[in-house]
């Protein structure tokens, strides 16, 4: 092995993307041998005054160069032999320039009669060429307008780094059929489920037509839930649980789809009834309405997993009860020993205004004195069951809040003159809104899954 | 026998200039350390920097690398300037001798050092 000394001379690196085929010509691109040994000695000074630019066109100009970067580095220069291979000298490298700006746009001035006279009579430095020099004033238009470039067109001179990063959450399927496809990994089922509201004229009767064939497992929740849909046509996610294995806990949601359709606003919101089955068209449906609280929770309270609601036992996460799984002896007669509506009224369905909001008061009632760990007070319960019914025009309440149906109550009983009517319209329409809005807010809430329902 | 003259002989047809260029930049080596290369028409020449090995691969860079002298009182003439045409990228390897035994060492005559293996 040939071994000698590291020498003690420096040199610098220019990168240059030409080739030497002309050794002066290649040079001349870096503005000669001067210029380029004047801006290597200067890297080694002070390196951020070290000026040297590429010129592709060395005779041209008005060609915008490409500035080089100066960096330090700590490589070696190696020279040797051809013949044998030896080593005749290793040096050290401190400087490199770099070209990595995007050079500025190119402009050719070969065909600009100004340029011409320009270079002819100011760029000669001969003061009686100057005079030969004169601008034109004529106004002229701006297509073919005459003038040098300017220094630099693009002020951008390093390129923009796009990095591309394709979903993280992307990966790459293999199909049964040997292809391989590309899915979002982490995207929820789509669950096709089909909602409605009161205002639609007919109520689904078949499943969704994206839906596709079940699964064996969701072919074994849907037998259980046929018998509990044919006993009782509406129900809510809650009670369907608790009359069903544990096991079917995850499937539930899949499989309710094949068998009942959602309403998402009314008296029946958030319940599941049966393909088929309009609870507006059955009075006897008023045992299946369903009523919904705004319940503040949090991870104290604890109970029994319960869809019924006996006045003293309380689940916290149950927001939605079923009118035939209200067992509270205080409240349970005032729903069954009442005189129905000959229709079902889109915010009270079969029930009469009167008895629905005392129903719903006490409910309430009763519910936040749970939630607070108290049992209800019983004069707040008295005073609420000796109020009067009021239809429809107003109603008396205990508490000093009132809701949006409420005051939507109270303008309908306005009615006196054409222009009330107008504005009993508009708030009408206002409260209806609000109420829609409210309702899908609300259904968010019940259960993050919710949000592929809507998707749809 | 080799040479040990400072001076840097011009681009003739019978020498050739190379960069050799270090992966880890910040590798800092004085100019008193011995050059040692083994292998310089391979794929991928080893390099012996002082204590240091290094494993070389071959680059051809776009264009051509212009090589300046620093200090130079006069002016430099064309044939002043060191033009390189390939690149020897180097990495930094560690040798383990094959056979822990001494008589396999590498014993070289022109050098006063009993070995020429180390581990960094």
């Amino acid at each position: 092995m040939n071994s000698l000394k590291i020498s003690d001379n420096e040199y610098a690196l220019i990168e240059h993307p030409g080739f030497a085929n002309n050794k002066d010509a290649f040079f001349q691109t870096l503005g000669g041998v001067q210029s380029i040994q004047k801006a290597c000695q200067t890297s080694f000074q002070n390196p951020k005054q070290a000026l040297l630019e590429l010129n592709l066109r060395p005779k041209d100009k008005y060609h915008h160069p490409v500035q080089a970067r100066v960096q330090s580095r700590n490589d070696l220069l190696v020279t040797i032999k051809k013949m044998d291979n030896s080593v005749q000298n290793v040096s050290r490298i401190r400087q490199v320039f770099l070209f990595r700006d995007m050079a500025d746009f190119q402009y050719s001035t070969q065909n600009s009669p100004f340029v011409q006279k320009l270079d002819s009579t100011l760029r000669v430095l001969d003061y009686n060429a100057i005079n030969k020099f004169s601008i034109d004033l004529t106004p002229v238009q701006r297509k073919h307008v005459d003038m040098p470039p300017p220094p630099v067109f693009s002020q951008t001179s390093l390129p923009m780094s796009y990095n591309f990063l394709q979903n993280p959450l992307v990966g790459r399927v293999r199909l049964p059929n040997g292809k391989t496809t590309i899915v979002n990994l982490k995207g929820q089922c789509r669950v096709w489920i089909i909602t409605t509201n009161m205002g639609v004229e007919s109520v689904p009767t078949c499943r969704h037509s994206k839906l596709g064939e079940p699964s064996k497992t969701i072919q074994e929740v849907i037998e259980a839930l046929k018998p509990l849909f044919e006993k009782r046509p509406v129900w809510t996610r809650r009670a369907l649980l608790n009359h069903l294995d544990p096991s079917y806990t995850h499937y539930l949601k899949f499989a309710l789809p094949y068998l009942s359709y959602l309403w998402t606003s009314g008296p029946f919101r958030d319940t599941y009834t049966r393909f088929g089955y309009d609870p507006r068209k059955d009075s006897n449906a008023a045992a299946y309405q369903a009523l919904f609280f705004k319940l503040k929770l949090n991870g104290k309270h604890k109970g029994t997993k319960t869809h019924v609601f006996d006045g003293k036992t309380l689940f916290p996460t149950n927001r939605v009860y079923q009118v035939c799984d209200i067992v509270d002896p205080t409240i349970a007669p005032l729903l069954k020993d009442t005189q129905l509506r000959s229709e079902c009224h889109r915010d009270t369905g079969w029930y009469r205004s009167g008895r629905y909001y005392k129903v719903r008061d006490l409910m309430r009632e009763k519910l936040f004195a749970l939630i607070e760990g108290e049992m209800p007070s019983e004069v707040a319960v008295n005073m609420i069951l000796n109020a009067e019914e009021v239809e429809e025009s107003d109603r008396y309440s205990n508490f000093d809040e009132q809701d949006n149906t409420d005051l939507n109550d109270t303008v309908r009983g306005l009615n006196t003159s054409a222009t009330d009517d107008r504005i009993n319209d508009l708030m009408r329409n206002l409260m209806k809104r609000s109420q829609e809005h409210e309702g899908f807010e609300d259904l968010e809430e019940i259960d993050d899954d919710y949000d592929d329902i809507f998707g749809d | 026998m080799s040479s040990n003259s400072p001076s840097l002989e011009t681009d003739v047809d019978d020498v050739e200039n190379i960069v050799f260029q270090f992966q880890n930049s910040s590798l800092d080596f004085q100019s008193s350390d011995d050059f040692s290369i083994l292998g310089i028409d391979q794929p991928h020449p080893i390099v012996r920097i002082g204590g240091m090995f290094f494993r070389g691969t071959w680059h051809q860079p776009i264009g051509t690398d212009i090589v300046v002298p620093s200090v130079n009182d006069s002016e430099l003439s064309r044939d002043g300037l060191v033009l390189c045409k390939r690149r020897l990228m180097l990495e930094q390897i560690r040798l383990v001798p094959k056979n822990p035994s001494p008589s396999s060492s590498i014993h070289s005559p022109t050098q006063g050092e009993p070995e020429n293996i180390s581990e960094n």
